[in-house]
């Protein structure tokens, strides 16, 4: 069994191949971030605009990679969300058309899922149930898995996602795109002492998360220093620390309430290191994916399609993405 | 000769297959989703011939311009069929086979077309057509408005597409006087998809799927911040 996977659903193309084992037989990926730095921030038709010409190029780059004839391949998986529908469109149009051609099964894979199952890619994958913290550029939420296909949204962001509140507060303080990253690197100068911020929510019950305030709160601090560098790093190190303190503890809060041991991290976030560093203080077995499979990548849109192929399910003939699809609208496996 | 081509660039869902001349076509201003119902017709079209994506010889498809879904959808469509078996693929302007379709229709010789590209624009293109109804000559496609479009000076024209009732206030006054009639023709067809598709493949090499891309006209999608 040789899956090919498909992932357009923001901005990066992603292409891999997996066998019926998990195992990764060939993979590529191409970033659009230099595309979309000058807007500072993704946009949407320029993002379609870019899949449409990478994914086929990818797609045959992959195959020689892995020296595979095409007509080994036994299924196609895409992205067919949650994303910009328009990204969604070009990779769900070329996957599902691609396996009409070859007279293979096709799936339309759930981005989150894929997120999710990443963790299963690794050597010694955690046991189920487990739970697990999302943590990207579109999503903030904490998930209760219980088996393949099992998910309950435990908790999930009101208002900005994570990785977006990190990118917003890097861009009000000039940082370049993607600023998230960047906010990170200069944290690590800051000093501790100098600014306390909130911790948004944690004084609630509950699992859901907010940010923009803090994004707010990071603003007002930004415009009552003198914008050096030293003052930069140092509401970089206060946003980060309460950003990580606050993830942290609802993790906490999550584990105690379902009585789990195990916690999976995975979504662009989860490359920060301050937060890999608190979760790890955690009483719980802490696991992430390895660090590439932790952003957008074909390689989890495989895994999951595999999984899904194999346990008997496939897509029709109508090319259907959704932008907005819940993790609990998903069919739970035979 | 065994051609399959599609267009999903207007609001139409157009689909022909030609089997050494006989043509199998379906043509809809569908409810569903173009999305929904383009691979089911292309497979009821190709059991009903008894053929396989491998048994054709090209796959052509609408390359716009048009909506910028559905200029990829039929894009991408064509990419992956045309990938999964090795078939070449040809680009069809979707204006270019609007005109063909009044040429065949209404004997139009020479065919205006402008279609509504929304934000006070039009995509428009200038055809003209042989006595036996095979393209001859085209002008430029552009993106542009009504009132600058290049009016021509000589010969009988008609205009179609969708973009003339869209904007009637900019059209430029001597207009009307140099077009015979507006003809309700207004999307593609699957003939005029096929035969334009079989014009290119006797003139010109087809292009591997790899190579498809859409041709979008308007290519200022995004301001700059500044």
């Amino acid at each position: 069994m040789y899956v090919l996977g498909l992932e357009t659903s923001c901005d990066e193309t992603g292409v891999a191949i997996v066998d019926g084992d998990a195992n990764i037989i060939a993979e590529t990926l191409d970033s659009q971030i230099e595309l979309h730095a000058q807007y500072g921030g993704v946009v949407p038709e320029l993002a379609s605009r870019d899949h449409i010409r990478k994914a086929l190029p990818l797609i045959h780059e992959t195959l020689t990679q892995a020296g595979l004839e095409a007509s080994q391949i036994t299924g196609v998986a895409y992205t067919a969300g949650p994303g910009l529908i328009g990204a969604l469109l070009v990779g769900a149009s070329v996957g599902r058309s691609l396996a009409m051609g070859w007279g293979v099964p096709a799936i339309g894979v759930h981005h989150m899922e894929g997120h999710l199952m990443a963790v299963m890619l690794d050597d010694n994958p955690p046991e189920f149930p487990f739970i697990a913290l999302l943590v990207s550029g579109g999503h903030t939420m904490l998930v209760k898995v219980t088996d393949f296909g099992h998910y309950k949204v435990l908790g999930s962001s009101l208002d900005d996602a994570v990785g977006e509140a990190f990118d917003k507060t890097a861009k009000l303080m000039g940082l370049p795109y993607p600023g998230g990253p960047e906010l990170a690197k200069i944290a690590t100068q800051g000093d501790p002492e100098r600014f306390t911020f909130p911790r948004p929510m944690v004084n609630r019950p509950g699992l859901d998360f907010s940010f923009s305030g803090l994004k707010t709160f990071a603003m007002n601090t930004y415009n009552s220093v003198t914008d050096s560098d030293q003052d930069k790093a140092d509401i970089a190190r206060a946003f980060e620390e309460s950003v990580c303190q606050t993830l942290t503890i609802k993790c906490a809060r999550a584990l105690k309430q379902e009585k789990i041991e195990t916690l999976v991290v995975a979504g662009g976030v989860a490359a920060n290191q301050r937060l890999r560093q608190q979760l790890h203080e955690l009483p719980a077995q802490v696991c992430f994916p390895q660090p590439q499979y932790c952003t957008d990548n074909g390689v989890m849109i495989a895994n999951a399609g595999m999984l899904r192929l194999k346990a008997g399910q496939q897509t029709g003939l109508e090319i259907e993405v959704n932008p907005r699809w819940s993790l609990e609208d998903l069919e739970v496996p035979a | 000769m065994k051609i399959l081509a599609f267009d999903t660039s207007t609001e139409a869902c157009v689909v022909g297959l030609s089997v050494e001349g006989e043509i199998l076509e379906y043509f809809s201003l569908p409810e569903k989703k173009q999305t929904q119902i383009l691979l089911p017709i292309i497979e009821d079209l190709l059991n009903q011939a008894g053929l396989k994506i491998s048994g054709l010889d090209a796959i052509a498809y609408g390359q716009g311009p048009g909506a910028f879904t559905g200029v990829r959808l039929a894009v991408s469509v064509a990419q992956g069929l045309g990938f999964s078996a090795d078939v070449p693929v040809i680009g069809i302007s979707t204006l270019a086979a609007v005109a063909q379709h009044a040429n065949t229709k209404h004997q139009a010789q020479n065919v205006l077309v402008a279609m509504d590209a929304r934000m006070g624009e039009v995509y428009f293109g200038a055809y003209q057509f042989t006595d036996s109804g095979h393209l001859q000559h085209q002008s430029e496609e552009e993106v542009i408005s009504l009132g600058y479009i290049p009016i021509p000076q000589e010969g009988a024209w008609v205009a179609a597409g969708t973009g003339w009732d869209e904007y009637p206030d900019d059209m430029p006054p001597d207009f009307s006087s140099r077009v015979s009639s507006f003809i309700e023709t207004l999307y593609p067809d699957p003939a005029s998809l096929l035969k334009l598709a079989k014009a290119t493949l006797v003139n010109n090499q087809p292009i591997p799927a790899t190579q498809a891309i859409p041709v979008y006209l308007r290519n200022n999608v995004v301001r700059k911040p500044d």
